[in-house]
């Protein structure tokens, strides 16, 4: 039985989700994440499907959302899941290298809660993802069917 | 007066008029179709005429007989000049040349050499035979012709059909009056209406009256007219010149008519179009002669067998049957194209006519032409222009992926580098010795560095393609708060400020912004070392641009090398004397540049250095436009 966790990262690039996680590590919130590869794991994942067919039920807190993903981009899964009756209150966070006006506006206009470009300095980029974690998995007061802090 | 001597007075009275009009038109314009025809009245009026001479008792000391005589003789000469006619719309074959002369001489000798009158039956059936079988012909001849042509002509030749055929009427009823002389009044007063008829109708035919003719060939021209100004947009040249040929060759009664367009390359005429493609192929080209003349002069010009032909047009000729040119500049004010050529049988009785009505057509049709040369140059542009548009946007789509690309794929690595180190760091730190702490932290600060390079070069490429949001709004303003904004940084050097008063302007305030963000902090940067430092800002009204300056009293440059200033990363000075990657006035530059403006800069090592750029004055009426407004 897959569990579910308080964070979903969806992060195709290892060195990325390795430093992600030991920059939430600093705030105890590593253990709350659970990472997928792909866009298409990401929706598979939310509307438990496929593999993860018999995952527990229940939605993350937050979604942190990669946008140069394999197979369906980020901002595909973020049209998907705006879209989606039982799944658009789920907070998503764009958590990105770029900072392309584009992307910018058309995530705000698909609906996501907030965006965040990667910075390039270490200690930037993990104090910007330990707040992340620590706002929306813990001071945010998640949509109701979210998973609770033990 | 009864309805006879009525009938007969008008078919005198109009017989002598026709005769006298043909007449003075030969002895003014000469012509042996005019001779023909005034040879062809002036006998039937002859004939006509003797009756009331005879009535008005003769001529004195002249037998009746010998009247009566002359009158014969003139009137079986009537069929040998109607062929003569003939020959002025087609070939005669020589057989019935040789009939009509024999003919016609033949009964002149029966009716000098025979005992009149009356004349002995098979004498008078021989003449009657004689004169019904070449009417007949012409009849035929006329209604053949009236088939194969078209317009004016059509019509010249019905009427001599129907003239030739009242005529010969005429005479059979007259026979059939000589038959039942019971029924001589009535018939009598019929033959005189359809004498009168045949008489206007050869009239209207043969010699048709300037008027006449004027008001046929306006109806073609209106029937050209219409169909030329309808369909010019996007209709193929060949098809207009195609028209041209056929409303031509119907509007003159031409046997054939041709298009030759001149030909640039090869200095000679092709034909490009014709009614009788056999005879007259596409392609065949005219390099003398004259219609080469005709080309050349600008000038409509006609030309007759055989002499006047050269070895270029004599085939052409031959091959239609033609035994005249007639030929007319296609061209307008500014531009000749080609000639427009009429074969006729043989030269047109009113070649100064056919020739201002071809001149006509050819004009309209010069005109058409350069109207659908006009459209298809505006095509050919429009085709360019969408084309250099979609390579343009290529080229943009293109940037724009690249430009994606580095944003997110470059500095993706370069996080990790960054990270790594961290990691490194943190995980052997206390095990490293000074050196080796020191090359991760010059690993670490490059990559920061290339990571800072990067967002400057995404900036830079974004000033190219980023949307202009003008606005009209006050310099002072902005420059002001600039200042005020880069003035905490520099707190505790002394700075004496001189700003002039700055216009409105109507440009993007956000880039503007960074373009005066760019410039002051770098008036600020080279003039630390000045105390106090000295930074003016003005502007000058020059004649179709507004000029702004900022100077300031720092390090300066050399001259040498004003032309690098606003290269992409190019610095005159060492990143260790004054900070900064040198993307701040590549910025400006390229800003200004989207703006329609200029920039350069002048300045001295150690006396400081001035920057210009203009904004265009049009920008200014616009915003006076909009006060005004």
């Amino acid at each position: 039985m897959i569990e579910i966790k308080r964070i979903l990262l969806v992060e195709d690039d290892p060195r990325d989700v390795e430093l992600t996680l030991t920059a939430l590590e600093a705030k105890n919130l590593a253990n709350e994440v659970l990472v997928v590869h792909d866009g298409e794991e990401a929706l598979d994942f939310l509307h438990r499907r496929g593999k993860f067919r018999m995952r527990l039920p229940g939605h993350p807190a937050v979604i942190m959302l990669d946008l140069k993903l394999p197979k369906v981009d980020g901002l595909s899964v973020l049209r998907q899941l705006k879209t989606s009756e039982e799944l658009k209150m789920i907070p998503i966070v764009v958590l990105t290298s770029s900072h392309e006006e584009r992307d910018v506006v058309e995530s705000y206009k698909l609906g996501v809660n907030a965006y965040v470009v990667k910075p390039i300095d270490f200690h930037d980029f993990v104090n910007a993802v330990k707040e992340l974690g620590l706002f929306w998995a813990v001071i945010n007061e998640p949509p109701p069917g979210s998973i609770r802090r033990a | 007066m009864t309805v006879n001597e009525f009938l007969t007075l008008a078919t005198r009275a109009t017989l002598l008029l026709i005769a006298t009009l043909t007449l003075w038109s030969y002895l003014r314009y000469r012509g042996r179709a005019r001779l023909d025809i005034a040879l062809l009245f002036g006998l039937l009026a002859f004939v006509i005429l003797i009756g009331p001479i005879r009535e008005a008792g003769g001529i004195p000391g002249l037998d009746d007989r010998w009247l009566t005589l002359a009158a014969q003789i003139a009137l079986v000469a009537h069929p040998y000049l109607l062929l003569r006619l003939v020959l002025d719309f087609r070939p005669v074959p020589a057989t019935i040349w040789w009939i009509a002369l024999i003919g016609m001489v033949g009964s002149w000798l029966l009716l000098l050499l025979l005992p009149p009158p009356p004349l002995p039956v098979p004498a008078t059936l021989a003449i009657v035979a004689y004169f019904v079988f070449i009417e007949g012909y012409a009849v035929v001849a006329f209604v053949q012709g009236a088939q194969v042509t078209a317009g004016v002509t059509r019509r010249r030749l019905l009427l001599a059909a129907g003239a030739s055929g009242l005529l010969a009427l005429a005479i059979l009823l007259a026979g059939v009056s000589a038959v039942f002389l019971t029924a001589g009044p009535v018939i009598s007063n019929i033959n005189q209406v359809i004498v009168l008829l045949a008489m206007l109708s050869y009239y209207a035919g043969f010699a048709t009256p300037q008027w006449l003719r004027r008001y046929w060939q306006l109806s073609e021209l209106r029937r050209f007219l219409q169909q030329t100004a309808g369909p010019w947009a996007g209709e193929p040249i060949k098809a207009t010149l195609e028209r041209l040929c056929r409303v031509a060759a119907a509007a003159v009664g031409g046997l054939a008519t041709a298009v030759g367009l001149w030909d640039e390359a090869e200095k000679v005429l092709l034909i490009r179009a014709s009614t009788m493609p056999a005879a007259l192929p596409v392609g065949t080209a005219i390099s003398q002669g004259p219609a080469r003349q005709a080309w050349e002069e600008g000038q409509a010009l006609a030309a007759s067998i055989p002499g006047d032909f050269s070895p270029d047009e004599a085939p052409l000729a031959a091959a239609v049957g033609a035994g005249a040119l007639l030929m007319v500049p296609i061209a307008t004010k500014e531009r000749s194209r080609g000639l427009l050529i009429a074969f006729t049988w043989r030269m047109p009785l009113f070649v100064a006519d056919d020739l201002s009505l071809l001149s006509l057509f050819a004009e309209q049709t010069a005109i058409a032409l350069g109207y659908a040369t006009l459209l298809s140059e505006q095509q050919t542009l429009i085709r360019q222009l969408h084309r250099r548009t979609a390579q343009l946007e290529a080229a943009y789509k293109e940037l724009e992926s690249f430009s994606y690309s580095v944003s997110h794929d470059l500095r993706a690595p370069l996080r990790h580098v960054a990270g790594y180190i961290e990691l490194l760091q943190n995980h052997t730190g206390a095990n490293l010795d000074d050196k080796s702490q020191r090359y991760l932290k010059v690993i670490q600060e490059a990559a920061n560095r290339m990571g800072g390079l990067i967002d400057d070069l995404l900036a830079f490429s974004r000033f190219g393609r980023v949307e202009l949001h003008k606005t009209h709004f006050p310099l002072d303003q902005l420059v002001a708060e600039v200042i005020h904004d880069l003035a905490a940084d520099s707190a505790g050097h002394d700075i004496t400020w001189q700003i002039e008063p700055l216009p409105a302007v109507k440009a993007d305030r956000s880039l503007m912004r960074l373009v005066f963000v760019n410039l002051i902090a770098n008036a600020l940067k080279f003039t630390r070392s000045r105390s106090p430092a000295k930074i003016e800002i003005g502007c000058n009204l020059a004649e179709d641009e507004v000029i702004f300056f900022v100077r300031d009293n720092g390090v300066g440059f050399d001259m040498k090398y004003v032309g690098q200033l606003f290269g992409v990363f190019q610095r005159l000075h060492s990143a260790k004397e004054f900070e900064g990657t040198g993307i701040g006035l590549a910025n400006v530059q390229r800003i200004i540049h989207r703006h329609g403006g200029r920039t350069w800069a002048e300045g001295a090592v150690d006396k400081g250095a001035t920057f210009y750029f203009t904004l265009p004055q049009a920008t200014q009426s616009e915003v006076q436009g909009e006060v005004e407004q």
